[in-house]
């Protein structure tokens, strides 16, 4: 038996990746092949009228299914609804450092917020809730479907690089109430 | 009718940043005999299996349940995995309470558990990708437009920080033992996910909770007291729609309702004597008091305020400490059950509350939209 002195547990990090692409649903083709030509389209709901960007196909509310037919294109416009000022935590895959915005924008014409989305023209402490903001395309060439997933993620940050004030006058809550998701 | 549950067995482990000390079938053994030991059981004693923790992806192993079959005495039982996010525990309990009063086990062992250190949660969230917001990002817009909408004073936050931390100080399986902890030191700390501060979120916990539930028969034949299961609810809605109230979803509303129905508790604040509430960052306390109508519209902040809901207060919430000082993700939400079990047995050792008849339990996921509630009594229906 060992008597020497007990040492630290030895802890090794391994990372293991997988890379893989996926088909886009037809819908999200169509989402992207619009967002690379500078428009942004959604669903809207044949029963309620509600807007859903991107188009899921159905409408959760009405659960009634949404087609091409369907298919509406919204502003690149929009209101801030809700945000926090994220501190980038260090994780394998983690590119920020500094502190971001993190913010719903309910696009003009739509009823299902763009979750995630970046803000910048503006002071992190100038931020508040019913801002007007406006999209910042980036150039055509540089845009791509990288980052859009069946699974949601990255709407659209590979066309989008983030929003800015648009000067417009601040909406009241009344007019976002119900779409601070 | 329905055969009646009782919880005749509680059992955790030391939570802590590191269980290094164990593996993971180590961790859940651990919770697991503790619980066994308390029903006065042993592994043959037990039908059936529940087990739950959240995403795999936070360890990085799919479908740990089946190499934890072994370690938990399953072999040859029915073993069944829940899994609906940060409340799993509590669906775990109740999905075990069902086995039971359906009659179709007699006795279940419901387990659950999380081993961060041997994972990233962060990553895990985040699916790999950058800008990760981690959980307290995606909840922190639904605090502020509650703190727009109620006028609650920041310090609110700080309160509820500061309670839960030195409740902790009382139950000896708590992670974070902070006896320095007041409101200045969380004033102070970093600004994670405005205007959440470090010392309002929870931490990273390895830890399993477990718990023996058993028939009506049994609970009155075990030697200590047994706690017996009232009411059981869950309830779950979309985590993005139009018109969704992300700040008191309708889930949790209905939730509540259907449990106070089932327990015939009209004046929750009343009939209620202790709540282990789903508190992973400050401000659910008192968002969880409103979205459950314990308290009215903008009266939350206001229990937390006047020191209701500390230990000696007239509404207790989490004595134990909360998932605010132990937070092993998957297990957090059944140590909400089994804290509560632990009041109405009156076996909560240090931070028992005094003559606690009735409890409520409740943990909440995903973008708060899935819930998992009971109420648990002293004495059986």
């Amino acid at each position: 038996m060992s008597t020497s002195t007990p040492k630290e547990n030895l802890v090794m990090e391994h990372l293991v990746s997988l890379t893989y692409s996926e088909e886009l649903t037809p819908i999200l083709e169509r989402y992207v092949d619009a967002l690379i030509d500078g428009r942004i389209v959604g669903h809207k709901c044949p029963s309620c009228g509600r807007v859903y960007v991107p188009g899921k196909g159905y409408c959760p509310i009405c659960v009634v299914p949404t087609t091409d037919a369907d298919e509406v294109e919204v502003g690149d416009h929009g209101t801030l609804t809700g945000f926090t000022i994220i501190t980038p935590v260090a994780y394998y895959g983690q590119t920020e450092t500094e502190p971001f915005v993190y913010a719903s924008v309910l696009l003009d014409g739509s009823d299902s917020n763009l979750g995630g989305q970046e803000v910048v023209g503006v002071p992190h402490d100038k931020l508040r809730s019913g801002m007007r903001l406006r999209a910042v395309w980036k150039p055509k060439s540089e845009r791509s479907a990288e980052g859009v997933s069946n699974r949601g993620w990255g709407s659209v940050s590979s066309v989008i690089d983030a929003f800015e004030p648009s000067g417009e006058p601040d909406k009241d809550r009344a007019e976002y109430e119900e779409h601070i998701f | 009718m329905a055969e009646q549950c009782a919880v005749i067995g509680v059992g955790q482990t030391h939570h802590k940043k590191r269980r290094d000390d164990v593996s993971i079938p180590g961790l859940l053994r651990e919770a697991a005999t503790r619980a066994l030991d308390d029903a006065e059981c042993t592994w043959a004693d037990i039908d059936a299996i529940v087990i739950g923790k959240a995403p795999d992806a936070f360890e990085g192993i799919v479908q740990p349940e089946l190499f934890l079959a072994d370690a938990l005495g399953g072999a040859g039982k029915p073993m069944l995995r829940v899994h609906t996010a940060g409340s799993v525990g509590g669906s775990t309990f109740i999905v075990g309470a069902h086995l039971v009063e359906s009659r179709i086990h007699e006795r279940v062992l419901a387990i659950s558990w999380e081993k961060q250190s041997e994972g990233n949660a962060q990553w895990g969230l985040a699916g790999g990708r950058s800008r990760g917001i981690g959980a307290g990002g995606a909840f922190a817009p639904w605090i502020r437009a509650y703190i727009e909408k109620t006028g609650a004073p920041e310090y609110i936050g700080w309160q509820v920080a500061v309670k839960d931390r030195l409740n902790a100080l009382k139950n000896p399986y708590a992670h974070l033992k902070l006896a320095d902890i007041s409101i200045e030191k969380v004033k102070e700390s970093a600004m994670l996910w405005d205007p959440l501060r470090f010392l309002e979120s929870c931490p990273s916990s390895d830890g399993a909770c477990a718990v023996v539930l058993t028939n009506e028969a049994n609970g009155k034949r075990a030697s200590k007291p047994a706690a017996w299961v009232a009411a059981t609810a869950v309830r779950s809605e979309l985590g993005a729609f139009p018109g969704r109230d992300p700040v008191r979803p309708l889930a949790g509303v209905e939730c509540a309702h259907d449990v106070y129905r089932q327990a015939g508790i009209s004046v929750p604040r009343q009939e209620i004597d202790v709540a282990e509430l789903y508190v992973p960052f400050s401000w659910y306390e008192p968002m969880w008091l409103e979205g459950h109508d314990i308290a009215g519209p903008g009266e939350g902040w206001k229990m937390v305020e006047s020191g209701d809901t500390e230990l000696t207060g007239s509404f207790p919430v989490n004595a134990s400490g909360g998932v605010l000082s132990s937070n092993p993700i998957g297990a957090s939400g059944m140590l909400r059950f089994a804290e509560a079990a632990l009041q109405v047995r009156g076996l909560a050792g240090e931070h028992q509350v005094d003559g606690a008849r009735t409890a409520l339990a409740q943990a909440y996921g995903g973008g708060a939209q899935y819930f998992a509630m009971g109420i648990l009594r002293s004495q059986p229906a």
